[in-house]
Formats: structure tokens, sequence, C-alpha cells
């Protein structure tokens, strides 16, 4: 394709014409959206392939329910949320987010321009989290793992680690607290 | 059905190639105004059929029997209209609270019934029987319309299935509870929350299964 890529605004209206059976404009439009989805992804996904099998699980998703579009209504609203339950399924697949958590914003303004990815955002808060539980002591980890990301309970994980339900508690009491100084707090307090 | 790294341009080529014109879906408020006129007509020819009981007029003319059976009508109303907007991606989830809201106000009127039937009956409120009818109808009623449920938002599969889901069968449990009103016997508040209760899990149950069937053919499709 040499001719410039569409802006934004002109989404909503390609994919209008691509419902109609528009093969031109359907083609335009999901390549002018594969920087962007491309980009969204490899900000939550370490790996380039996991990135790009969730770029083509959103293609794929909109292109079977393309007929729920609304041209009367914004488009990237409707790409966003296709984009983040992706997103989320590709990441609970990998076991990188807990199950409850969704908060993956879809934030295109920040893509247009490389320089202005600050090195927080490139690493996503998933990923960040997943290092610091890795950094705990062997006992935290094991508390959090189970008890946090796997949702058991205290008398199970009580059972699996041998540890009391008080023990378990103040471990991860601990843990927890790690985590915060880790995620939160000013480097000096993380330890 | 994904390629290897790079190749999503490829995808893109066969995407575009093998798109047809699709039909747009009509406003969401416009289908779940068209569904509930179905299930509505469904319900009250089930209604018919049982007969309905001679004291209805007295029976609604107490002000907690009237407000829970409008709360429950409106928790089937409100929650067929948050299934059709919760199934599309770029609608609020907050369309739930349309079911939620009046959901709440219905269980808060079960729960003042018991508090009245302790009040008036002491421990006869709590006495066991079973209004076998209750369960029977709501689960009869709500487990296939859910089931047809299904079938109109399907879309939904890839975006919101569980959510989606959940909510028709709730429209369809408290479409059920208003009609069951018509004709059931008399029975402690006690029981009707035991019963509807379990009747309402048991549909509750139907709409997360049929989410994991949505979300199951979407997989094998994607």
């Amino acid at each position: 394709m040499t001719a410039a890529p569409p802006d934004r605004e002109a989404w909503g209206g390609l994919m209008a014409a691509a419902q109609a059976g528009d093969q031109a404009c359907y083609r335009q439009l999901l390549t002018a959206l594969l920087p962007y989805l491309r980009s969204y992804a490899r900000r939550h996904l370490r790996g380039g392939d996991a990135a790009e099998d969730v770029v083509q699980d959103v293609l794929l998703t909109l292109h079977r329910i393309r007929h729920t579009y609304d041209p009367a209504r914004p488009f990237l609203p409707w790409l966003s949320v296709i984009a983040k339950r992706r997103l989320i399924d590709s990441l609970r697949r990998r076991n990188q987010l807990p199950v409850a958590a969704e908060d993956i914003g879809f934030d295109l303004e920040t893509f247009a321009d490389p320089a202005a990815n600050n090195p927080i955002e490139r690493n996503s808060e998933a990923e960040r989290l997943r290092q610091a539980i890795a950094e705990l002591p062997a006992g935290q980890r094991r508390a959090v793992e189970l008890l946090k990301l796997e949702e058991k309970s205290l008398k199970e994980v009580s059972a699996i680690t041998g540890m009391s339900v008080g023990a378990l508690k103040t471990t991860t009491h601990r843990a927890l607290k790690v985590l915060r100084a880790k995620l939160f707090g000013p480097e000096g307090e993380a330890r | 059905m994904t390629m290897p790294r790079d190749r999503s341009e490829d995808l893109i080529a066969a995407l575009a190639a093998g798109a047809r014109p699709v039909r747009r879906l009509w406003p969401p408020m416009l289908r779940a105004l068209l569904w509930l006129a179905l299930a509505l007509a469904v319900v009250s020819l089930s209604v018919y059929a049982h007969g309905v009981r001679p004291d209805l007029a007295a029976r609604l003319a107490e002000p907690r029997e009237l407000f829970e059976w409008l709360a429950s009508l409106a928790t089937g109303v409100g929650a067929v209209i948050a299934a059709f907007h919760l199934s599309l991606p770029d609608r609020s989830p907050r369309w739930a609270l349309l079911a939620l809201v009046p959901a709440a106000a219905w269980l808060a009127s079960v729960g003042l019934g018991c508090l009245a039937d302790v009040a008036a009956m002491g421990s006869a409120a709590f006495a066991w029987g079973e209004p076998w009818l209750c369960f029977r109808y709501i689960t009869e009623m709500g487990v296939p319309l859910t089931v047809v449920s299904l079938v109109m938002l399907r879309h939904a599969g890839p975006i919101r299935p569980l959510r989606t889901m959940v909510m028709a069968a709730l429209g369809m449990s408290g479409l059920s509870a208003a009609g069951l009103a018509f004709f059931h016997p008399d029975h402690t508040a006690w029981l009707g929350l035991i019963w509807h209760g379990a009747a309402l899990l048991v549909v509750l149950a139907c709409g997360a299964l049929a989410a994991a069937a949505l979300r199951l053919i979407y997989a094998r499709r994607a």
C-alpha cells in the first residue's frame, strides 16, 4: 500500500464501508490498525511471537464480530475492548495475570511518539508484579502464588505447604508489604 | 489459526479478500425489546395455561406483594436490556446496574416478607414445605428461554460471554417469577426465598454454562 495511512477519524468510516463489503477499505483499515495493535500488544507481552499472536487474535475477532460495530458511534472504544479482551485472554493463558485483574488500558495516545513511552510504560504493570513476586523469598512467594494468584483458601494452602494458618497469614502479610514497597514506594523502602 | 511473527499482513490480506457484506445488528435496545415481547408472550401463555388465581387482585393490592412483583418484573426487563448491551464491545459494563438495582430491591422485599412472617407467625414462619411448583416453573421457563437467548447473544462470545449470559439468565428468571405470581399458591416468604432462590441458581448456572459454550465455540472457530 503506497497511499498515506488514514488517520484515526477515518477508521469508523472505513469500517462502515467494510461492513458493506468494500474489501479495499477493509484492507486499508486493518493495515492502518496493525502498528497500533502491535505497539499495544508489545507493551504488555514480552515475547514478539506472543504479541503477534494477540495482534492476529484481535484481527480475527474484529473480523468475526464486525457486524456489531455501529458507524454512528466512535470506532476506538469498540476496537479497544476487543483488543483488551484478547490480551487478557492471552495473559491468562500464560499465567502472567491473576484472573481478577483486568485493568489493562488501551492508550493509543502514547503510541504515536515512541519517545513519549517511558520505561515504566514499556514494562507493563503485570510484568512488574510478576518480577516482584519472583524476587520474594521462597516461602513468601509460594504463599502469594497459592493464596493470591491461584485464589486458594487458607486451609487448602495450609494443607499443601504444611504451614499453619496463622503462619500463612503472617507470611502473606509480610510478602504483600514487600510487594507494595517494591511497586509503589521509593527503592529504599523496598527491603 | 495464528501465523508466525510478522505474518499478520498475510492474515489481513486473507481477511480482506474474503470480506463479504455483513448485516449490521439492530440497535441493542430494539433487539432487547423484541426479545422481551416474545419472552413475555411465552410466559403469558403459560400463565394462561396454568390459570390465574382468583384472588390475584386482592393479593396485588397489598403494597409489599405489589412491590415484590414489580421488582421481579423490573429485574427481568432490566436484565434483558442489560444483556443486549453488554454483548457489544463498545457499551458500558454499567448497563448491568439496570438489573442489579431492581434485583436488590426484589431480594430486600422478600427479606422484608420473611420479617413480616416472623412478626405474624413466630417460628411457624420457618416451617419446612415444598412449593415444588415454584422451583419447577421458574426452571422450566427460565432454562429454555436462556438457551434461546444464547442464539441472539452469540456475538458476545469473544467479548463478555459470562456477564452477558448471566444477565440473560437473570432476565428470564425475573420474567418467570413475575409470571409465577399470577397462579402460584400461597407459601411463607422463607420458603419463597429458598425455592425461588434455588430455581434462580439453576437458571444462572445454565447461563454460565451457555457462556462457557459461547467461549468454546469462539475458541474453536478462531
